[in-house]
């Protein structure tokens, strides 16, 4: 028997008799004390309810009032009503009951009044004046005091139901009795808990004792006590520790081998004498993917390459007669996932040891090594395939500026190979110079090494390769850095830039000419509505006088630098943005031919043509194209003012992207002017397209500014090139056309008198007033109009009055009003057959050049002459 | 003669109609807000509190002044507190009572004709409860007899009994009636008394602001006023003593409420009209008809029991109409103050005297006066008196006592009545408690003529001057209120006073009119206009369409 169950067995029973025992002295001496305890309280109570009685029948008395019925019954009313406020426990009460047996005074209304004189207690009252009852009230046992009160012949009763009085000492029994049942059990519970307690270091004594037994030697045994059992447990920790501490220093060791031989990234086997696997260190799971077990007790042999195995059985059978290291031997092993590694082994005999009995393999993986030597090779190759196939040129140096690769279009641009240029200073294969000053430029190699930053070469550098030819250039130049920062070299990156510098200063001369455009239009725009006043004067002041008249003269005179001036500001609204081309498709051969031959009459240059057969046809306004290889032949002519031949040609040409003209991408037709004349200097050349740069002493400067407008407005691409002593060629690009040459049928009118009523609108007074001289001539009737809106309502109202206009000239701009786009719209509506003439001397407004398109039936250019405004009528109104 | 009576009438009415005007401006009472009050009275009459009697003046003195503590506006059974900062405990200090009171900080005097606004002190509310106690300065001086006032600090007072009083009495005497009222002693000091009567300064929500000789007195707003500037700007008092011109000034909305008249008709008929309230309302008057127990055939109980079985209250109150007038079965009417007999208890005790005209014929018979008796008495020309007269008269005719009525003016049957010229008195009053009621009507020092302090015993009693001074003197409430009802049982049983009932007060007004609390019952006898009246808007804008 264990000594927690003697302990049990001894003290129990004791203790349960000794708590019964404690209970039932509490409950006898509880039961007496309350049973005083409310007999007290009833006194106490009665005895208040009494003097309040007292008080009342004392006020009756005091003032002659005990006679008076109504005033008895108001005092009895008053102690009645204190006596109910009066509190005796939760249930008890004071209730009053007269001399004859009747209730007087009840907390409960419905029993005053009610006759107890029968009842057994009532009659026990009435024996004594004063006592304590026991009763019973409706069922309800209650303890009472009572007293007779003889003024009013009232017995007062103190009363309290049995079950408050003892209710507590009730309640009290039943857990008397729960603690008599259940207190044992209590106890029983602490005493087990409390010997429990007590035996707890023998216990832990014990299970330690288990454990260091059983191999556990970290365990220690913790009794907090200052007795016997502490003194015991401190010897067994004590051992436990030496134990401890000497395994420990075991294990140590031998974990100390073993992480050497596992973390070693080599893969080490030992091999029994039939080259069986005894043992595989854990890197074998990371070289080839096999965990060591899967490979153990196999026969090595197995998973050799077969190319390799051979050599490696001889080799190993004849290690395992020598005993000591062999030397290195490679061979192929199967890895897990199929492949195969390339390994290098070393082996030693120790078949003789007593330990090992086996031959040691150490492996080490080569086939990383073996795959970046081949990775570095090919990579090198792809580099160089690279370095030579790249667009721009590549120059690396050494540090001393000493060639040390230089790729293919390098080789193009310098004119140096590869063979040649290796080991040559830089500045022998990259002659650079200044474009303007013809300078040497400084060594990019030297300013790199100095700087030790990039740099860039000078916009206007140029390149002289080995055989002469120049190129304009753009390159940088960076150092080469070694892994310490330390620059070994520069790399040198440079791109022929000649055709796009041509393209950027083609685009700059095209912005130049058209701010200056714009600025010369708005000048020619005014001047010809001036010029047309002049010409419609002169034409009429001509029909006044004779031809032999001296002022006929000097009309004509006047006329020819009318026309003078009327050519230069023909001229200037061609160059300018408007004067928008009226495109035909036509034939460009025919058109140079006539062109050319009209304006070489007279002169002793010869003209030499040469089309292409199949020339695509193109749209083009004729009168301007023809200006404008009438300005080219006109200048070839003035070059050679000796005499001499212009080649023209024209042929098929097509732009693709690559091409650095500037032109969208399409089919063109080329054509070239070429004289051989003295030829123009590069720095005139990057000029001649500037409106008033000249180098004739008669020229205007106009002639090919406003060929290089025309040709621009026709989207194509008009340059010049020239040699000095050779000549100079103008190439003109013009977009080819898809559609069929139109052939155009010139019907010649003459300017016929008319008869008619003609609308004029025009904002100027001096325009109205020459067209109105010039119309009132040839025999029309003439009516004004301001602007549109009022040549609307003079319109609306000669429709009303039957007298309809023939024809209406609008000009085409009315500042401020309505103009003629839009008055001809409402014409329209007003009369559909209107025969409406739009009129303007410049317009950037395609309406002039579509005019049918905007409801007009005619146009004509100011300044207009009699024979151009009677042609332009007598077409609509014939 | 009745034609030209109506005709005079008619005249007259025509004349009031076209002078009104010009006496009353009617005002937007939504951009003005003046209240325009209208009394029963030709002019007001004393100003100070301390003698303020009338129902008019009360209702004045009310809005300008504050007491220690004051009755809860429109409900007088509560009492909190006013300038004291909380209700006071009495304390009992070698046999005298000592009651502290600590006042409100920061409340201001009105400015007066001779001070500035300035705040109240203990000071103040010592020389007033002086002046209140000071017979020749106060018309409740009696309220205050042994009663001495002291200041402890700047806003401590302490009051000191040398007999104990119960809370019960106590209270009234410092509460916002009578000699309560706490005047400003700076302007009394100034003004002297007598100007005083006539230019009130105080501390309420309403400033004095002149008087219009015959027509009305104007209070204004009283800006400083402690628990808030009031809504109203002003309040006027219009003095129109015929029912017939408050009824047409109410009507025309030239005066915003008006004293009613004490019939049921009347109050239907108001309420009957549109845009006007009618409020019936505490505390009522009580009437009662005291028997003169010196006077044969009145000496013996049996003849004075057999005329209260022989009237029958019910009837009282159809002279009247329910709702004005309801019935009272003790002296002291206990609907409105601790200390009176339900009907409930008067019917347990036997001394409800509920109509027995057999018992009255018999108790006649036994006095020895089976063929019944006459008397004469005299009556006020006044409605609530006369009707009352009259319907005892026409009841006592079926138990063959004969009644002759003399109709004088009221003052002048004042003054018969206190000179003991009837051997049945019918009297109409209200007093603040149950020990006025009782010590005025019933303590043989009252006994009218003879008495120590001759006042209203016209019963000539002196059987309960022990329990009246007993109660008197009690300070517990309880054991008060049940001498209190020993003296009237005994009252009852002796039959020297019949309790008739008490009739209510009544007051019209314009239903944009809000007096900012409940109404039950007022100890200042009207409707009470505080800080929180209001007009309101609504209501004004439907009075507007309605005039339209």
């Amino acid at each position: 028997m264990k000594i927690y169950t003697k302990i049990l067995i001894t003290t129990l029973p004791l203790v349960v008799l000794s708590l019964i025992s404690a209970m039932g002295m509490t409950y006898y001496f509880s039961h007496n004390a309350l049973t005083d305890l409310a007999e007290t309280l009833l006194k106490a109570r009665l005895k208040e309810a009494l003097k309040n009685t007292s008080e009342r029948d004392d006020i009756l008395h005091r003032y002659g009032l005990e006679s008076i019925e109504p005033s008895v019954k108001q005092a009895q009313l008053d102690a009645g009503k204190e006596m109910l406020s009066i509190d005796i426990g939760k249930q008890g009460y004071i209730f009053v009951v007269d001399s004859q047996g009747i209730i007087v005074v009840h907390p409960d209304n419905a029993v005053v009044g009610m006759d107890v004189s029968r009842e057994v207690w009532f009659r026990e009252i009435t024996q004594n004046p004063t006592g304590q009852i026991s009763y019973s009230f409706r069922g309800i046992s209650h303890i009472a005091m009572y007293e007779f009160f003889q003024n009013w012949q009232w017995y007062i009763i103190a009363s309290d139901p049995e079950s408050e009085v003892y209710g507590a000492i009730d309640r009290m029994g039943i857990y008397v009795l729960l603690l008599g049942a259940l207190g044992p059990i209590l106890l029983a519970l602490v005493l087990m808990v409390m010997t429990r307690r007590l035996t707890a270091p023998l216990r832990l004594l014990e299970t330690g004792a288990k454990k260091i037994g059983e191999g556990d030697l970290e365990t220690r045994i913790v009794v907090h006590s200052r007795d016997e059992f502490s003194s015991l447990s401190d010897v067994f920790n004590k051992m436990a520790k030496q134990l401890q501490e000497t395994l420990t220093a075991l294990q140590n060791s031998e974990k100390h081998f073993r992480s050497i031989i596992e973390n070693v990234s080599d893969i080490i086997t030992i091999l029994d004498s039939s080259g069986n696997i005894r043992y595989l260190s854990p890197s074998v799971k990371q070289v080839l993917g096999y965990c060591p077990e899967e490979l153990t007790t196999k026969n090595i042999f197995d998973f050799i390459h077969i190319d390799d195995k051979p050599n490696l059985v001889n080799f190993f059978n004849l290690r395992i007669q020598i005993p000591g290291v062999a030397p290195l031997i490679e061979f192929r092993f199967l890895c897990k996932d199929g492949s195969w590694r390339t390994l290098e082994a070393i082996g030693n005999n120790l078949l003789d040891d007593s330990v090992v009995e086996g031959v040691i393999i150490y492996s080490r993986d080569l086939t990383d090594r073996k795959q970046a030597e081949e990775a570095l090779a090919a990579e090198k190759e792809r580099l160089a395939v690279t370095l030579r196939s790249i667009g721009d040129g590549v120059i690396t140096t050494d540090i001393k500026g000493r060639v040390l690769l230089i790729n293919k279009e390098a080789e193009k641009l310098t004119g140096w190979t590869q063979e040649d240029a290796i080991g040559r200073l830089l500045l022998e294969v990259f002659n650079i110079i200044n474009e303007k000053t013809r300078d040497s430029c400084e060594n990019p190699v030297d300013k790199v090494i100095k700087t030790e930053e990039s740099a860039g070469l000078a916009i206007q550098t140029v390149l002289i390769a080995k055989d002469g030819t120049e190129r304009i250039i753009a390159d940088s130049a960076a150092p080469i850095f070694d892994k310490k920062s330390k620059i070994i070299g520069v790399v040198l990156v440079f791109r022929d830039v000649s055709e796009k510098r041509k393209m950027v200063e083609e685009r700059l001369k095209i912005q130049k000419l058209e701010s200056i455009g714009l600025l010369a239009g708005g000048i020619a725009h005014d001047f010809n509505n001036i010029l047309t006043a002049f010409m419609g004067n002169i034409s009429l002041s001509k029909l006044y006088v004779t031809p032999e008249d001296k002022i006929f003269e000097r009309l004509e005179d006047m006329e020819k630098a009318t026309f003078r001036a009327m050519d230069l500001t023909g001229q200037l609204l061609t160059f300018s943005k408007g004067g928008a081309p009226v495109k035909k498709t036509l034939s460009i051969p025919e058109l140079i031919k006539d062109c050319a031959i009209f304006a070489l009459r007279g002169s002793n240059v010869q003209c030499e043509f040469s089309f292409s057969d199949d020339l695509w046809p193109s749209e083009i306004d004729e009168g301007q194209i023809s200006q404008v290889i009438n300005n080219m032949i006109i200048n070839a002519d003035q070059a050679m003012s000796e005499g001499g031949k212009i080649q023209v040609c024209a042929e098929n040409m097509v732009v693709d992207a690559k091409h650095s003209l500037p032109l969208q991408p399409g089919r063109y037709i080329r054509i070239s002017i070429q004289d051989q004349g003295n030829g123009i200097t590069k720095e005139r050349l990057s000029r001649i397209f500037d409106p008033y740069f000249t180098t004739k002493q008669k020229g205007s400067g106009l002639g090919l500014a406003t060929a290089y407008s025309i040709i621009d407005k026709h989207d194509g691409y008009i340059v010049a090139d020239s040699e000095l002593g050779v000549g100079s060629t103008f190439y003109i690009y013009l977009p080819a056309s898809e559609k069929k040459v139109q052939k155009v049928k010139e019907t010649r009118t003459k300017a016929f008198a008319g008869k008619g009523r003609i609308l004029v609108v025009d904002d100027e007074a001096l325009i109205r007033d020459i067209a109105g001289k010039l119309l009132s001539h040839m025999g029309y009737d003439v009516t004004f109009a301001k602007g549109g809106a009022e040549a609307v309502k003079r319109y609306q109202k000669a429709m009303e009055s039957g007298k309809t206009f023939d024809a209406v000239i609008m000009d085409l701009t009315i500042p401020g009003g309505m103009g003629g786009k839009e008055a001809v719209q409402h014409l329209l509506k007003i009369d559909p057959e209107v025969n409406a003439i739009v009129s303007s001397g410049y317009s950037n407004d395609p309406v002039m050049s579509d005019f049918r398109k905007y409801g007009f039936k005619g146009v004509v250019i100011k300044p207009y002459k009699l024979d151009e405004l009677g042609k332009a009528l007598q077409k609509i109104l014939v | 003669m009745k034609r030209n009576l109506f005709l005079i009438d008619l005249l007259f009415c025509i004349f009031w109609i076209l002078t009104f005007p010009v006496l009353l401006e009617a005002k937007d009472p939504n951009t003005s807000p003046v209240l325009r009050l209208a009394m029963d009275a030709a002019t007001p009459g004393i100003l100070d509190p301390h003698f303020a009697a009338a129902t008019h003046d009360r209702s004045a003195v009310d809005m300008l002044f504050n007491g220690l503590v004051r009755y809860k506006p429109g409900d007088s059974s509560s009492i909190e507190p006013d300038l004291a900062e909380s209700l006071p405990r009495s304390e009992i200090m070698d046999g005298r009572q000592i009651w502290t009171f600590s006042l409100r900080k920061g409340v201001m005097f009105h400015p007066g004709p001779k001070n500035a606004a300035y705040e109240l002190t203990a000071d103040d509310v010592v020389y007033s409860l002086q002046k209140s106690a000071d017979p020749n300065r106060s018309a409740y001086a009696g309220e205050y007899t042994g009663m001495t006032f002291e200041k402890s600090d700047k806003y401590t007072i302490r009051i000191i009994r040398e007999k104990p009083l119960s809370t019960t009495l106590f209270l009234p005497k410092v509460a916002n009636y009578a000699g309560g009222f706490i005047v400003s002693k700076k302007a009394v000091e100034a003004m002297g008394d007598d100007f005083f009567k006539t230019h009130p300064v105080g501390t309420g929500p309403f400033m004095f602001g002149g008087y219009t000789s015959g027509k009305k007195i104007r209070m204004n707003a009283n800006e400083l006023y402690f628990r808030g500037r009031p809504f109203l700007d002003a309040v006027e008092i219009l003095y129109i003593p015929d029912i017939g011109h408050r009824e047409l000034a109410l009507k025309s909305a030239k005066a915003d409420c008006i004293i009613g008249k004490v019939d049921t008709a009347w109050a239907r008929k108001m309420e009957r009209e549109k845009g006007i309230l009618v409020d019936i309302h505490g505390v009522g008057e009580v009437a009662t008809i005291y028997f003169n127990t010196k006077v044969q055939p009145l000496t013996d109980v049996r003849v004075r029991k057999a005329i209260a079985y022989g009237l029958e209250r019910d009837l009282f109150l159809s002279y009247f109409g329910k709702p004005m007038v309801k019935n009272v079965y003790s002296p002291v009417p206990d609907h409105f103050l601790p200390g009176g007999l339900t009907k409930e208890e008067a019917e347990t005790l036997g001394l409800d005297y509920a109509f027995n005209p057999g018992k009255a014929r018999q108790l006649l018979a036994e006095a020895g006066y089976i063929n019944g008796f006459a008397l004469k008495l005299v009556a006020s020309e006044f409605e609530q008196y006369l009707k009352n007269y009259e319907c005892m008269r026409d009841q006592l005719q079926r138990i063959n006592v004969d009644l002759t009525i003399e109709v004088v003016d009221h003052s002048t049957m004042h003054k018969k009545i206190r000179q003991d010229v009837n051997p049945m008195t019918l009297y109409v009053a209200w007093r603040p408690n149950a020990d006025v009621y009782l010590t005025r009507f019933f303590h043989s020092d009252s006994i009218v003529v003879t008495g120590a302090k001759p006042d209203t015993n016209f019963s000539h009693y002196d059987k309960i001057d022990g329990l009246i001074e007993a109660a008197r003197q009690e300070i517990n409430p309880n054991k008060q209120i049940e001498l209190w009802k020993h003296a009237q049982i005994k009252i009852l049983e002796d039959m020297v006073a019949y309790p008739l009932h008490y009739m209510n007060l009544i007051y019209a007004r314009r239903a944009y009119v809000d007096y900012g609390h409940e109404l039950v019952s007022s100890m200042a006898l009207y409707p009470q206009i505080t800080e929180k009246t209001r007009f309101l808007k609504k209501t004004v804008h439907e009075m507007k369409t309605q005039k339209d």
